[in-house]
């Protein structure tokens, strides 16, 4: 990486100099939202290949706009940014759009490289199948839903400014993560029994590999 | 207390080690600097709700099952990779922008004020200005050519260039159908300029450019629908084409009275090839007459009160139209030569002719003022034709069939 976060400068100072398409600015700004776009898309879409053309995409197109984005502070950046791989994901889907089952975009043996050290086949294989789950449950979800989930809970933003990002007020972000959790439970405690997960887990066969879920989740990060 | 307020005050909340939403979190928001995106404090609420909270577990529960998702990092090898692309991509967009390279790249060299530049280290920056106001003069120039061939009618000079305008659209398109598409209404917007130059009584070249573009781009749109598979599309064409051929008869029938007698033969040559019955000549014959021409025309369709064309006009005085075949006498002048064409005119405007054209025999020579004057040999066809003096059995010169004449001279003096 050519640049490191956080800058020196005030993230406006950077937001500026992107405008003008400056190479450090640029730099500060891709590894600062590369894993944020990243886990977004991946959330999304599940396959971690996919997920890597769809950031790709997203910072390029980033690049592309970089001159006329209006944001005057880093969420409304996150939220313009965040905005930009929601819909190369849609323009993705709209492609796939032949391929009804959400579940084909799948490899097997292709998993999320995570922060945790696992060394365990058990715990590898299980990990994968918590995995496959997730995604697929996310699947389930509406847009909104799925949104404020990655939003609050993978993405880590609290409620004000998820609401920023979402445009709407704190108090209906509040009601919709409830019902977007509520719906993922129901999703995720009917385990076994969704088709799409069946299918699923015929594409990830219980093999234990080492190359997934390096660190244990429980392994302090930093 | 509502549940959808306790549940956002438990996932706002501290979470125990291996507690991966706070995690998730955690990196997310990887500078305190990041407004809004950090993960905040519980408001008021109590973080240990969720163990005695029936209603609550399952969605902590759910939540923290996100743990892989937002644990997820890119792969470094990825990361990195892209970071050199994104960054090359900014540098071009940058560029491209610009307009000009940076000042490094065009003085070769970082600027450093304290360190002179060499006198030729410009020449690349001159040479680029100067090819680029070129370019953009020729741009400006090619712009402004276009814009006004977009509004040339026939017969102006940038006609030419309009025709290839709307042939280069043709090229450019994807398929038959389009490019069928694109000749229609080529032929359609031609033909209203023959309508337009016959009622304003414009002859050649409007008239005239304007009545061959609608017969080539017709021809072209026939050529395009041929080459299309049978489907709805091509019986959609082909109608659309049957009416473009009705308006053409239509209009060109209306055109003939508007026009002259060589225009009249033009669109009489494109009534014909529109399948309406017109006349046609089929040969030419100008035998010496004593000291007239007289013309012999043969084909089909020739009607009673017809006129002889000369050159496209009305001349000579006819002798007789039986079925098909006319026959006149034109006579000859000191200045007369043999004609470029010749042809019939028929009372309901149509006319046929031809410039295919037979000279048999030589005429009785027609006393002028310049009897006797040997340095002037006039030529029929090219070739040296009898004079006054010469010997008068010299076999006269005669151009047969598809040869055009072109007299260089009297053929007689």
């Amino acid at each position: 990486m050519s640049s490191r976060w956080p800058p020196d400068l005030p993230f406006t100072t950077v937001l500026e100099r992107a405008r003008h398409l400056d190479r450090d600015a640029i730099g500060q700004l891709y590894e600062r939202y590369l894993p944020t776009v990243y886990r977004f898309v991946l959330g999304r879409v599940g396959d971690v290949h996919l997920a890597e053309d769809l950031t790709a995409e997203t910072f390029f197109a980033m690049v592309e706009s970089a001159d006329r984005v209006r944001a005057g502070d880093e969420l409304g950046f996150a939220a313009w940014l965040l905005g930009i791989a929601r819909n190369k994901t849609a323009e993705h889907f709209r492609g796939q759009a032949v391929r009804a089952a959400a579940h084909a975009s799948f490899a097997p043996g292709i998993e999320p490289r995570a922060g945790a050290e696992a060394d365990d086949p058990q715990r590898v294989v299980a990990a994968r199948e918590s995995w496959a789950e997730v995604v697929v449950a996310l699947r389930q979800l509406t847009d909104e839903q799925r949104q404020v989930v990655l939003y609050r809970c993978v993405l880590g933003y609290d409620t004000d400014a998820v609401a920023r990002l979402m445009d709407r007020q704190p108090g209906a972000i509040r009601a919709l993560q409830f019902r977007a959790l509520a719906a993922l439970a129901r999703v995720l405690s009917a385990r076994g029994t969704h088709p799409a997960l069946a299918a699923l887990r015929a594409t990830f066969p219980p093999v234990p590999t080492v190359t997934a879920l390096r660190r244990s989740p429980n392994a302090p990060r930093r | 207390m509502r549940p959808e307020d306790r549940l956002d005050a438990l996932l706002s909340a501290p979470q125990p080690p291996g507690w991966a939403l706070r995690s998730g979190a955690s990196r997310a928001g990887e500078s305190a600097t990041m407004a809004g995106a950090t993960p905040s404090s519980p408001r008021g609420s109590t973080p240990r709700v969720a163990a005695d909270d029936p209603e609550l577990a399952p969605l902590m529960d759910a939540a923290q099952r996100l743990a892989p998702l937002a644990a997820a990092r890119p792969d470094p090898v990825f990361a990195q990779a892209l970071e050199v692309r994104v960054l090359a991509h900014s540098a071009e967009r940058r560029t491209r922008l610009a307009g000009v390279p940076e000042p490094e790249d065009v003085w070769g060299a970082p600027a450093d004020p304290r360190r002179p530049r060499a006198r030729a280290s410009h020449a690349p920056l001159r040479v680029a200005l100067v090819a680029a106001a070129v370019l953009v003069a020729l741009g400006l120039g090619a712009v402004a050519s276009f814009s006004a061939a977009a509004q040339a009618v026939p017969g102006s000079p940038l006609f030419g260039l309009h025709r290839l305008e709307q042939n280069w659209q043709v090229v450019t398109a994807t398929d038959s159908a389009g490019r069928a598409r694109l000749h229609l209404e080529y032929a359609h917007e031609w033909l209203a300029v023959v309508r337009d130059a016959a009622t304003s009584h414009l002859g050649d070249p409007t008239y005239r450019d304007a009545v061959q573009a609608v017969r080539d781009e017709d021809t072209a749109t026939a050529r395009e629908i041929a080459a299309m598979g049978a489907g709805t599309e091509r019986t959609a064409l082909a109608a659309d084409l049957a009416n473009l051929r009705a308006d053409e008869r239509t209009t060109l029938r209306a055109a003939l009275p508007a026009v002259g007698w060589p225009d009249r033969v033009l669109t009489t040559t494109a009534l014909g090839q529109l399948g309406i019955s017109v006349p046609s000549v089929a040969s030419a014959t100008l035998a010496s007459h004593g000291q007239s021409w007289r013309v012999t025309l043969t084909g089909t369709g020739f009607a009673p009160g017809a006129v002889l064309l000369v050159d496209g006009q009305p001349a000579g005085q006819i002798i007789s139209v039986l079925g098909d075949q006319l026959e006149a006498d034109v006579p000859a002048t000191a200045d007369s030569g043999v004609p470029g064409s010749l042809g019939i005119g028929n009372p309901d405007y149509t006319a046929a002719a031809t410039s295919g054209i037979r000279v048999t025999g030589s005429l009785e020579p027609v006393p002028t003022a310049t009897t006797g004057d040997h340095d002037a040999t006039p030529t029929v066809g090219g070739e040296p034709t009898a004079t006054p003096g010469d010997d008068h059995g010299a076999t006269p010169t005669a151009t047969d069939g598809g040869g055009e004449p072109t007299p260089s001279g009297s053929p007689t003096q």
